[in-house]
């Protein structure tokens, strides 16, 4: 007995000096003040975030998460980012929990990461911070010259919308309520990477349901004067998408583009009436963006995206009893995707330029990017200042500025009260 | 009498030896010396800046550096270099194919805040490694066959009776003209000054210092210097294991992203 104890003892305590564990992470508070007269901004930000690592052999166990906070109400909120086992066999990786997937060879807009809702409190971020983790099964085949991955999410997911936030003003007043849960939840992702002389080609498949809601039936009272009820839910969507890598002289081109088929599902009525009316729509629409990147021999990176979208087909409809309704009072909705970049809502047409570099043996790092939109007038321009004094510390200076066409609808002008300054301090340990 | 005559004689062949001795014998000395089939090290990179009146130390990063060369088939070797510090960067990983026939190499980033494993344009070898002194090229093997090597002369470098061999590259690969200090009694590389165009001597990287491991040299601690802006970075090898039989499938995607 006592022989199994010290045995099982010494096993462990193999384990633990071949096993390796690491937590690393970053605080990151930070200080937003409107441009115009000096107000605070009250949105959370991640004051806190923690990544947490346990690696074996050929398993790992990973989790980050954060903590949220918002200065004005002192209120905190802990958030369970990621949490996910991985296992490395000789073929390529399985992987499985709440997880977060970076789809898409172009920065920061990329069409074709649809794994994961967006968090809009974060769209002006970049990388995995935008997003909210998933549960998901992944699996990942490698072979000479291309990859293969396949990607099951079981339960549906939807964006996190700042909803009644005052202070960024893009946010609806209410959350609304839903009226339709998809039937079908389970979605499946599926990638082919390959790889042609010295470019990169992938290809890419979603099967889902839409990220943010869109309307479903509504119940048009006969009397003018009476309220208007709209349901909504989610539409199910299909994508496919691709997105190449090739460098051409000194330049790096990047490019991705994502097809879109979405339509409303048959719902099951639970009402009826001459005012009860379905919606029923079908819309093929695309999301592009081609990357332009040049470094200079200074290690200053220029890049131009050109980032469109367009629909395709739109076919929508209202249906009475399941017969095509049309009425002079009641018009179509305008469409909006419930999935692709969150940008798309901004503009069909837009141009960013963006740079960064670093100065003074990495202390000091410059950033600066411009969005124009190409359809009306409206800009979007950001400008940063890291300053590293002491390794691991950084203190930060960002400001961000918009200007839209003066039109009260147009998204850029929403956004005029957002413009502000941030001051921060960073440090990662 | 008869030792007189041994020095002598040995004194003479040396002599012939070194008379004889071209810019490519030299060099195909150089590389006759053992090297391993992997190389698994972590090193300290600290960086110098003269840009006040004292040389001041800034700041440091810690790197992971795995490599496993290949005698035949397509590659020649493949490297993968991690950070460990500074924190902020953690992860950030560059993956390197070179391959026998082909002049660029593949080369991959990964970037953790992104998620993103993200194929680099391969001629960036050429750049500032990290803010370092150094360049990517400096991590890479390059192939003796890219350079024309003429001997110049000899000198001593802290004591060392050294070889002076002149390199030009015969690539278009951004490899300026340089000047090889070699050792005469171990064939290894003590010092290398780097030029411009204009033959101007622009960067000087010092080895200061060798451990032979097993059959094989380590420099365990090296020194770049900058000669027009006055700064420098210093590479100091904190642990260093060879020929620990690496699998192909470590030099890939799958692992880049795993840290």
């Amino acid at each position: 007995m006592k022989g199994k104890k010290i045995t099982t003892t010494l096993f462990l305590a193999a384990g633990l000096v071949q096993a390796q564990i690491s937590v690393s992470g970053e605080i990151n508070p930070y200080v937003m003040k409107r441009t115009s007269n000096s107000s605070q901004i009250n949105l959370p930000f991640r004051l806190l975030s923690l990544d947490i690592g346990y690696s074996f052999e050929k398993f790992d166990i990973k989790s980050n998460s954060a903590i949220e906070y918002r200065i004005k109400t002192k209120k905190n909120q802990y958030d369970l980012r990621e949490l996910y086992f991985a296992f490395y066999p000789e073929w390529g990786e399985v992987r499985l929990g709440k997880q977060i997937h970076s789809w898409g060879a172009v920065d920061a807009i990329n069409p074709t990461n649809n794994l994961n809702p967006y968090d809009y409190y974060y769209m002006f971020k970049v990388g995995a911070g935008t997003k909210v983790g998933v549960l998901s099964l992944t699996s990942t085949y490698y072979s000479d010259g291309f990859q293969f991955e396949i990607i099951v999410n079981p339960y549906f997911n939807k964006n996190r919308i700042p909803y009644n936030e005052d202070d960024f003003p893009l946010a609806p007043d209410i959350e609304p309520e839903i009226r339709y849960s998809p039937k079908e939840e389970l979605e499946v992702g599926l990638k082919l990477q390959t790889t042609l002389s010295s470019s990169d080609i992938s290809f890419y498949y979603f099967s889902g349901n839409d990220r943010a809601p869109s309307i479903y039936s509504g119940m048009f009272p006969n009397d003018p004067s009476a309220d208007v009820r709209i349901d909504l839910g989610y539409r199910k969507t299909t994508m496919i998408g691709s997105d190449f890598v090739a460098f051409i002289g000194d330049f790096t081109i990047r490019g991705e583009g994502a097809l879109y088929n979405t339509k409303t599902s048959l719902i099951d009525i639970a009402e009826s009436g001459n005012n009860f009316l379905v919606f029923s729509e079908e819309v093929l629409y695309s999301q592009y963006v081609l990357q332009f990147e040049y470094t200079t021999a200074r290690d200053l990176t220029l890049s131009g995206q050109f980032i469109g979208s367009s629909i395709i087909m739109d076919d929508g409809k209202w249906l009475k009893d399941g017969k095509e309704y049309s009425s002079n009072s009641i018009i179509n909705p305008e469409f909006s995707p419930g999935m692709g970049t969150p940008f798309a809502m901004f503009t069909n047409k837009a141009l960013l330029v963006s740079s960064n570099g670093v100065l003074l043996d990495d202390q000091i790092e410059i950033q600066g990017s411009i969005m124009l939109n190409l359809e009306s007038s409206g800009s979007f321009l950001s400008l940063g200042l890291g300053y590293s004094p002491v390794l691991n510390w950084k203190l930060e200076l960002a400001a961000t500025q918009f200007a839209g066409n003066g039109k009260s609808q147009d998204p850029f002008t929403l956004m005029e009260n957002f413009s502000h300054i941030r001051t921060g301090l960073m440090y990662n340990f | 009498m008869f030792q007189k005559l041994y020095l002598t004689t040995l004194f003479l062949s040396m002599n012939i030896s070194f008379a004889q001795m071209s810019g490519n014998g030299v060099i195909k000395k150089m590389s006759e010396n053992p090297i391993p089939d992997d190389i698994k090290m972590n090193f300290k990179m600290t960086l110098f800046s003269n840009s006040k009146k004292n040389k001041t130390k800034k700041h440091y990063r810690l790197m992971e550096y795995v490599e496993k060369r290949y005698q035949d088939g397509e590659f020649k070797s493949k490297l993968l270099l991690r950070f460990i510090e500074p924190k902020e960067v953690r992860g950030l990983s560059l993956l390197n194919w070179s391959r026998v026939d082909q002049k660029n190499d593949d080369q991959w980033l990964y970037i953790p805040k992104l998620r993103k494993v993200r194929r680099i344009r391969p001629s960036d070898k050429s750049r500032k490694f990290q803010g370092t002194e150094f360049i990517y090229a400096d991590f890479i093997n390059r192939d003796l066959k890219l350079d024309q090597y003429t001997l110049l002369g000899e000198d001593i470098f802290k004591g060392n009776p050294c070889f002076l061999v002149e390199v030009k590259s015969i690539d278009v690969s951004g490899f300026g003209d340089r000047i090889f200090w070699i050792d005469k009694k171990y064939y290894l590389l003590r010092k290398v000054q780097y030029l411009n165009d204009k033959k101007k001597n622009i960067k000087i990287l010092e080895v200061f210092d060798y451990v032979k491991n097993n059959q094989y040299w380590t420099p365990t601690k090296k020194i770049m210097k900058n000669l027009i802006n006055g700064n420098s970075t210093e590479l100091q090898v904190i642990d260093i294991v060879y020929d620990q039989g690496i699998k192909d499938e470590f030099f890939s995607e799958k692992y880049l992203r795993r840290f």
